[in-house]
């Protein structure tokens, strides 16, 4: 983009996203106090409440059985994650319509590229009237209300939502400096405690105090992004969206098991159903780990961990299995205790090549097409259909309890991105 | 012991010994070099216990006896003492005195007797080959030696003495290189071994000379009589010899008869020097994700694209004699540049099947080298 033209990012952002979602999924509970509950029921703490409930103080990381003291008339709704996954991809195949560049953020918020469109664009109307039209029809095709910020730079079209939540803002080019200088620092993102604390001592709580700082005092005491700081209390802050998908550095996996588990091998069964769950992972993008790590959390959240390094980068799940179970037999030795939570990773992660070799196809290329047929099966099923020994394990051990499996709601950017596009963004 | 040795021969010697020591050793003495003096000579031996590098200098001996000192010290000490001469004497406590010019030192040692022993070769060399040819050859061969430790028996050089002819052979399993020469005056028996790639950098180091090289092999007391040693002897006009004595690895090497293709369909002659720069500009282009260049050959024309969506694109023409099907295939540029370089000849000639079977580069030499092409997108 020529440097006439002024970047005009859009951040949107789900309003009470997990809430929003269970009402978009129940009308019914329309208008009513509605939070999620997290934890292994859904009745651990709440992660997500809407408008009507926190205006009876109900707060995220609450108790839930608290959240119902305060509001007994209020609904806890237990989370369903895939059906989060689901609506978050419809709308951002909304966004995507509107947009040469989308960047999705996480779940419920991305930014949209909007640099010269009010040239032709909104060119006979007005941003706020071309974004509530987004908004809307958010609204009115998947049910869920979210809410939006414009401005010359994702971070501050990210505190104009903070700000203007919820409905939309708009920050025009040329008012940044007068906007932000009312604003505390901490409310941008990427200024924590630490920096907070810093720029006090230089007499700078607000934006406005911050532009009045020299910008070489800011420069020595925090470097480029002192600069960054400078440029952005000014107004002069203005950038580019740009899609950046950074290589993966870990694979790993965090679960609270479903009641605390006393069953030692149980446990194991479960961690190395994972471990080959994460390897299939691995192996889909093509990649290997050297190091794998593993910790184990007990009830009274005591934590035992261990990680192994190989001599050389793997990606078989019998290497990994193997390793794995030693790791557990060290750990679990002398514990006597149930198990709550198994986190696994897999790291230190390298390309694998499964190109073939002048003698034929290679194991790493024959693992791959195995794994990523397994994948094929099971999209194509809707569930599992290729069992390992330790998978097929796990599941007859869970079918002797019928308690449902939390998982983590957390999706990176990465995951985002890739499941709107699949390899397209990667580039091979 | 006591000696007297030109400095300049000392320092030669030290040379050509000292760089297999590894910097960092689990055994201090491996960081030494043993000095053993035999009537008229030293004899300076330096070993990792992968490969040793011994090297005889002339020397005025008053008194025999062997001793081991750091290496690198004594290299740096001798390389810049004044003086024609070194007189090196070593005392029962085995410290070392070291006279040069106005220069005085005395360094301690390890006593000579820890040092590891070199294994014994027959007296009988298997192969003789000049300096120049073989290290030529391992010039050509040893870039496609795999860095990957989990096949070893690919971290090395395929040594095959036939017939009085020479076949060296390196492959990391998507691309091998072939290297073949006549070499005379050897026995008539049949050895074959790997070397690895580490002790053919240290013998193609030493490779300096106009002279011969003299391979010897040891035979191991396996059931199976495979060579666990391999020693080549550089014999300079003028200079004491080098031997260096290497460990083998141990394993078959994948047969690479197998993998060269027998009959291929097209044959291209491209000025070699024209396709290096083409492909060393087109590799700018490439990523570690994007990892290839694509070479179309259609109708007297190649063209090289590079693309990787993230950096950008670049294509490069290049004109041939070529009346062939279109052929589109895809290449990591580093596989196909590296027998470019090695290679003198002004020209080189590609044969290919069809757009996924391996290519074959050749050149007026003895030279082969075999490239699986990469999966095109």
């Amino acid at each position: 983009m020529h440097s006439g033209t002024p970047h005009r990012i859009l951040h949107i952002d789900g309003d009470s996203f997990f809430a929003s979602c269970e009402i978009a999924l129940h009308p019914q509970w329309a208008g009513r106090p509605v939070w999620v509950g997290g934890g292994r029921r859904g009745d651990g703490i709440v992660i997500a409440a809407n408008r009507e409930a926190k205006r009876f103080g109900i707060t995220t990381g609450m108790a839930c059985f608290a959240a119902l003291k305060r509001c007994p008339a209020g609904v806890l709704a237990k989370p369903h994650y895939d059906e989060y996954r689901r609506l978050s991809r419809e709308m951002f195949r909304i966004f995507e319509e509107y947009t040469p560049t989308l960047v999705p953020a996480s779940i419920d918020e991305g930014f949209l590229d909007l640099t010269g469109m009010e040239k032709h664009v909104w060119r006979h109307t007005s941003a706020a009237n071309y974004v509530n039209g987004i908004r809307e029809r958010v609204q009115r095709e998947i049910g869920l209300p979210v809410s939006a910020g414009l401005a010359n730079s994702p971070r501050l079209a990210k505190l104009a939502t903070d700000v203007g939540k919820p409905g939309f803002l708009e920050i025009p080019a040329g008012h940044e400096k007068e906007f932000l200088c009312g604003h505390a620092v901490r409310e941008m993102s990427g200024v924590g405690t630490r920096r907070e604390r810093a720029l006090q001592s230089l007499g700078a709580r607000t934006f406005g105090e911050v532009a009045r700082l020299p910008s070489t005092l800011l420069r020595q005491k925090f470097g480029i992004w002192g600069q960054q700081m400078w440029l952005f209390a000014n107004g002069r802050w203005s950038e580019p969206l740009l899609l950046e998908l950074k290589d993966r550095t870990t694979i790993s996996s965090s679960t609270t098991l479903p009641y605390d588990e006393r069953d030692h091998s149980a446990v194991l069964t479960f961690a190395c159903s994972e471990s080959t769950r994460l390897v299939g992972q691995l192996r889909r993008e093509q990649l290997q780990a050297r190091e794998i790590s593993l910790a184990i959390r007990f009830n009274d959240f005591t934590e035992v961990d261990s990680s192994h390094r190989f001599r050389t980068a793997q990606f078989r799940n019998s290497i990994f299995n193997g390793v794995l179970e030693g790791m557990f037999d060290d750990l679990m030795r002398r514990a006597v205790k149930p198990v709550r939570q198994v986190r696994l990773a897999l790291w230190n992660l390298s390309p694998l090549d499964t190109s073939p070799t002048l003698w034929g196809t290679n194991d790493a290329e024959r693992w791959a097409a195995l794994d990523s047929a397994a994948q094929h099966l099971q999209t194509h099923l809707g569930k599992p259909a290729l069992f390992t020994g330790a998978q097929l394990a796990l599941k007859r051990l869970d079918q002797s309890y019928d308690q449902p499996k939390s998982k983590c709601p957390f999706v990176p950017a990465r995951e985002m991105a890739l499941s709107l596009w699949g390899n397209a963004v990667r580039g091979d | 012991m006591k000696i007297t040795s030109p400095r300049e021969s000392l320092l030669n010697g030290l040379q050509a010994v000292q760089s297999v020591v590894a910097s960092r050793s689990s055994l201090p003495i491996l960081s030494n070099v043993l000095l053993s003096a035999e009537p008229g000579h030293i004899e300076l031996r330096a070993t990792d216990l992968e490969v040793s590098v011994v090297c005889r200098v002339e020397a005025n001996v008053e008194r025999i006896g062997a001793t081991t000192l750091p290496v690198k010290r004594l290299f740096g000490l001798i390389r810049e003492m004044q003086g024609g001469e070194v007189t090196l004497e070593v005392s029962e406590k085995e410290v070392s005195t070291l006279q040069a010019g106005a220069s005085l030192y005395k360094i301690n040692g390890i006593a000579g007797e820890e040092f590891p022993r070199l294994p014994q070769f027959k007296e009988e060399p298997a192969l003789k080959i000049s300096q120049s040819k073989l290290k030529e050859m391992i010039r050509k061969t040893i870039f496609a030696v795999s860095t990957e430790e989990s096949r070893h028996v690919l971290n090395g050089v395929y040594f095959n003495v036939q017939e009085d002819k020479l076949t060296m052979v390196a492959t990391d399993g998507r691309r091998l290189a072939l290297s073949e020469e006549e070499a005379g005056e050897g026995k008539s028996t049949k050895v074959e071994f790997i070397i690895p790639s580490r002790s053919v950098g240290e013998l193609s180091r030493n490779l300096i000379g106009n002279g011969e090289v003299e391979m010897r092999v040891n035979k191991g007391g396996g059931s199976d009589g495979a060579p666990q040693q391999v020693e080549f002897c550089i014999l300079s006009e003028g200079k004491s010899p080098v031997r260096i004595c290497s460990k083998l690895i141990e394993g078959n090497f994948p047969n690479f008869k197998q993998v060269i293709p027998k009959e291929m369909k097209e044959r291209v002659t491209i000025i070699r020097e024209e396709l290096l720069q083409a492909l060393r500009r087109a590799d700018n282009i490439t990523s570690e994700r994007n990892s290839s260049v694509k070479l179309n050959f259609s109708k007297n024309r190649l063209s090289i694209t590079a693309n990787s969506p993230d950096i950008g694109e670049g294509r490069e023409n290049i004109a041939i004699n070529y009346k062939g099907p279109d052929i589109s295939i895809a290449f990591n540029p580093t596989f196909l540049m590296d027998p470019l370089k090695v290679l003198e000849s002004d020209e080189i000639h590609i044969e290919l099947i069809d757009d996924n079977s391996p290519a074959v580069i050749k050149s007026n030499t003895p030279f082969l080298y075999v490239l699986m092409p990469m999966r095109s997108n």
